[in-house]
């Protein structure tokens, strides 16, 4: 046959994407397959098959563990998939649950053509992924062992988007090849990575500054890498032993950072929150529910001086509501104050309510009153002071949270600060004071580390005497060792601290009233210690008893004794 | 459950594609193949009333609408067809002259065109119908030129022209200027329109065609304005009351040009004029304006950003029509205060074209 015929014959290659839709953690109250939990009022399905689009997918498939008939439904009801357009095609995998499995059950079905992007459904990407598809047919030509281009978006640390506890550590080559993928322990204090990273050459980057989108450009291989890998469940799994293997199998992974372009996942619940917060602050424009999210329009109708995207029929009464997404035929009544809110449809608000970064789905009744913020209330709760079943989320503390105003959160979190650092000196001169007792370390040595502890937590000169003696004095009770070899032991330490300042021998008072507080009986004991090692003076102990002495301390005979003989031990010695 | 696919669906998704991946590139373009569209409509066998072919127009159209949200070029063109349409019929119906102007003159009074149900079989209808659609796309393949020809007599030599941004339209009004005469010296100062600061390609356009260009900031619009004798403009669309919608910085133009005395015209083809009356008489369905991605001003990746500050990104900004002077079309130059029977020409009675499309005219 002429060679014409066989150029016809070549298939036009298909632009595809795979989307994984695999089990929702259980932390949602959601039955549904993952693509159809609702984000910012709008299923999770609908902002990948968006982002698809727009990147000019051909194809999208869509593995579903569960929910394929839903998904199947709502991909028909949004117009999805219609001639003309991107095409789509929902897959069911009876018995596939995780990501592992779907991706075998991919291979099994043998749809793939060529390169494809691969996603979860919960990845929501504003990025246009063109230019992800360019580096990944560009770093195939170069090297023939490539597999996949994972992409990953820059979030520093402290981000709100970096919700995960264990966040990623990337090494990369110049090339952008990925040497090195590790989820660290927050924990942790020590990080072990391969010697063979650094000596891979110039322009090695460890990148602690990334999240996980889990998007990545995957060639005709990576299916059947699956395959022979029945324990691969995870994507982590997939790309951790793809690194671990690669002298044998010879694959390579690549990383490409995404410059400036939203991309994240919805998850778990701390990233499902503040997804949503970041699609109310349009970080994914043009994937809100006002613009283009889908084949059918909504009616989002979005306020922009008080940026409340809301649908037709919602009434607000006399409130402060800024920054909300409001389903239709929700009712919102007087002297409420809504922030960075998600409010299904038909839902109602009374009087007096206060809410921050909440997610309310459909049909939920908030009672006047009711304050909170960060938390999930699944369809038809009904939410007030006593009876509340929403799902609440550990978020740090933003500034327009609730019942705090700045000034007085600025104020707790000084004096949090504070109360740690005293108990850190506190901890930390333990600590030395009693390995110093055990192993008889010479007392000059440990006044140098008293210090230095002092001076690492900031502690004011005039508070160190009360703080050191309170450890000193409580170490007999510590180490279970008579106090008469304790502080026989310590008192260069406590004659160089609690020295010849009145303040300082008051302070040393308080802390032997404080450490003695549960067994009083010992006070006396401990204060004719104190004299008679010269660490105090009688004037000071006379006049500590009689007037600051605490009722307990003046109570006990043995103190009383001993302060009736300091006495006459006065008048003898004038 | 009703269908939404229909014979056009196809087309009208392969159309939305390559406007969305830019295949379809600028605002003429874009009003072009939606002409294209419609004239496939009108001239196909699915209807035989005028009211069908409406109804088939509006149904197409608003899912149009609804998957290119940003191209507000869509929106105007779909609508001045539907006008078009409806005043075939009538003519059509009348077969008078006199009936077409009454028509016109009843666009004023909404109370006619409410019992005219456009159902009457009408011979000839659907000719008379594509033979306007075509004169209607000949005007738009004639409309860069219709305006670049009145630039010779808009601008005088020595004076000195401020834009802000990037239009294109402007761009070939300048440089028919200066191709025009060939000792007509002017000068013009771009204002970058941050944050998409587009005039910095602007400033290059004009620099390739031998015009004496100055970039500033937007901050120093105030201080260059004394030194400015005429500002030109493209918007992004020309309101009935004679506003507009252009980028972020245009309303602080006007504002500076105002006070300075220094006249604003816009340049702006009929395919801009929008059916909205002004920013803030509009219909609930019609958004004005939009918060776009932050990413502009600010970067996703600083998370003491990202969590703790709300940052604003308007998509545009509103002109009051007291800050322009003239609107240079492809029918003609207008004063701004005759934008409102301009506009009702091209689309009909506010209360008319509200009703089509039902939708946001964003």
């Amino acid at each position: 046959m002429p060679p014409k015929d066989k150029e016809i014959l070549k298939e036009k290659e298909v632009l595809q994407a795979v989307v994984v839709d695999d089990l929702l953690s259980t932390d949602f109250p959601f039955s549904g397959p993952k693509g159809l939990l609702r984000l910012a009022n709008v299923r999770l399905l609908d902002y990948t098959l968006s982002c698809l689009s727009a990147a000019g997918v051909e194809q999208t498939l869509v593995y579903a563990a569960q929910g394929s008939e839903q998904l199947q439904e709502h991909v028909r009801a949004s117009g999805w998939g219609e001639p003309g357009a991107m095409a789509v095609q929902v897959v069911a995998c009876q018995g596939s649950l995780t990501f592992g499995d779907l991706m075998r059950e991919l291979d099994a079905r043998n749809a793939i053509q060529g390169d494809f992007f691969l996603l979860t459904a919960d990845t929501v990407c504003t990025a246009d992924l063109r230019p992800l598809l360019l580096r990944h047919r560009a770093t195939c030509a170069r090297d023939k062992n490539a597999v996949v281009t994972l992409a990953f978006a820059q979030a520093e640390p402290q981000h709100a988007a970096r919700t995960e506890p264990k966040q990623l550590l990337l090494g990369t080559a110049a090339s952008g090849r990925v040497l090195a993928h590790q989820r660290l322990d927050p924990d942790a204090r020590n990080l072990d990575l391969p010697l063979d990273l650094i000596l891979q050459g110039p322009g090695v980057e460890l990148r602690y500054d990334l999240s996980d989108p889990c998007l990545a450009v995957c060639s005709l291989a990576v299916p059947p890498i699956f395959s022979d890998n029945f324990d691969f469940q995870t994507r982590d799994d997939f790309v951790r032993g793809l690194l671990l293997n690669e002298d044998i199998l010879g694959h390579t992974m690549y990383a490409h950072i995404l410059q400036d372009e939203y991309a994240s996942r919805a998850h778990s619940l701390p990233s499902y929150l503040a997804t949503s917060v970041d699609v109310i602050r349009r970080w994914t424009f043009p994937l809100t529910p006002d613009v283009s999210l889908s084949q059918v329009d909504r009616g989002y109708r979005l306020d922009v001086v008080f940026n409340i995207c809301k649908q037709s029929d919602v009434s607000i009464g006399r409130s402060d509501v800024e920054d909300c997404v409001i389903g239709e035929g929700s009712v919102i009544g007087d002297n409420c104050r809504l922030r960075l809110c998600v409010i299904g449809k038909n839902c109602v608000i009374h009087d007096d309510v206060d809410l921050c970064g909440a997610v309310l789905w459909d049909q939920c009744v908030v009672k006047k009153g009711f304050k909170k913020s960060h938390f999930l209330a699944p369809e038809r709760t009904v939410l007030s002071k006593n009876n509340d079943k929403s799902i609440s989320v550990k978020v740090e503390e933003r500034m327009d949270s609730v019942d705090s105003d700045t000034d007085s959160s600025e104020d707790e979190g000084e004096a949090a600060d504070e109360v740690d650092e005293y108990e850190n000196f506190f901890n930390e001169v333990q600590d030395s004071l009693e390995r110093g007792f055990g192993e008889k370390v010479n007392t000059d040595d440990l006044v140098v580390e008293i210090n230095s502890s002092r001076f690492a937590n900031d502690i004011p000169a005039n508070e160190v005497s009360l703080w050191v003696s309170k450890v000193v004095l409580g170490l007999p009770a510590a180490l279970k060792k008579p106090p008469k070899d304790v502080l026989a032991y310590f008192r260069p330490i406590l004659r160089k601290y609690v020295g010849k300042a009145s303040a300082d021998h008051l302070n040393c008072l308080l802390a032997l009233e404080e450490v003695t507080a549960e067994g009083p009986a010992e006070a006396a004991k401990m204060l004719t210690l104190l004299y008679q090692m010269d660490v105090l003076e009688e004037d000071t102990i006379v006049e500590w008893f009689e007037e600051s002495a605490g009722q307990q301390l003046r109570q006990q005979a043995n103190m009383r004794k001993f302060i009736e003989w300091l006495q006459t031990a006065e008048e003898e010695s004038d | 459950m009703k269908s939404r696919m229909s014979q056009f669906t196809e087309i009208r998704n392969k159309l939305a594609f390559n406007i969305k991946h830019g295949n379809i590139q600028g605002s003429l373009e874009v009003a072009k193949a939606t002409a294209n569209f419609v004239d496939l409509i009108a001239s196909s066998d699915g209807w035989t009333v005028a009211s069908d072919l409406l109804k088939i127009v509006n149904d197409e159209g608003k899912k149009l609408t609804t998957a290119l949200p940003l191209h507000a070029t869509v929106a105007n063109v779909l609508l001045q067809l539907m006008h078009i349409i409806r005043a075939e019929y009538y003519y059509a119906v009348n077969q008078s002259t006199q009936a077409v102007q009454r028509f016109v003159e009843s666009c004023m009074n909404c109370e006619e065109i409410q019992e005219k149900k456009f159902s009457a079989q009408c011979p000839g209808l659907k000719d008379a119908i594509l033979d306007h659609i075509a004169e209607y796309k000949t005007e738009l393949d004639l409309s860069v030129d219709n305006i670049t020809e009145q630039a010779a007599e808009q601008i005088q030599p020595g004076e000195v022209i401020m834009t802000i941004g990037r239009s294109s339209i402007v761009a070939a009004f300048l440089q028919a200027k200066k191709a025009s005469e060939h000792f007509s010296d002017f000068q013009v100062v771009v204002a970058e329109g941050a944050p998409q600061c587009e005039g910095v390609k602007m400033a290059e356009l004009l620099a390739k065609s031998k015009i004496q260009t100055t970039l500033i900031s937007d901050t120093n619009i105030y201080s260059f304005m004394s030194r400015v004798t005429k500002v030109i403009l493209g918007t992004n669309l020309v309101l009935r009351s004679g506003g507009l919608r252009a980028l972020p910085g245009a309303h602080m133009v006007g504002l500076v040009a105002h006070e300075h005395k220094v006249p604003v015209i816009v340049v702006a083809p009929t395919y801009k004029f929008s059916s909205m009356l002004s920013e803030s008489h509009r219909s609930d369905n019609e958004t004005f304006n939009l918060l776009a991605n932050p990413q502009g001003v600010a970067k996703f990746k600083d998370g003491i950003i990202a969590s703790n500050v709300k940052v604003l990104n308007p998509m545009y900004d509103f002109v009051p029509p007291d800050y322009v002077s003239q609107v240079v079309s492809n029918i003609g130059t207008y004063g701004v205060s005759h934008m409102f029977t301009a506009i009702n020409e091209l689309y009909g009675a506010v209360e008319e074209s509200a009703k089509d499309l039902k939708m946001a005219v964003v």
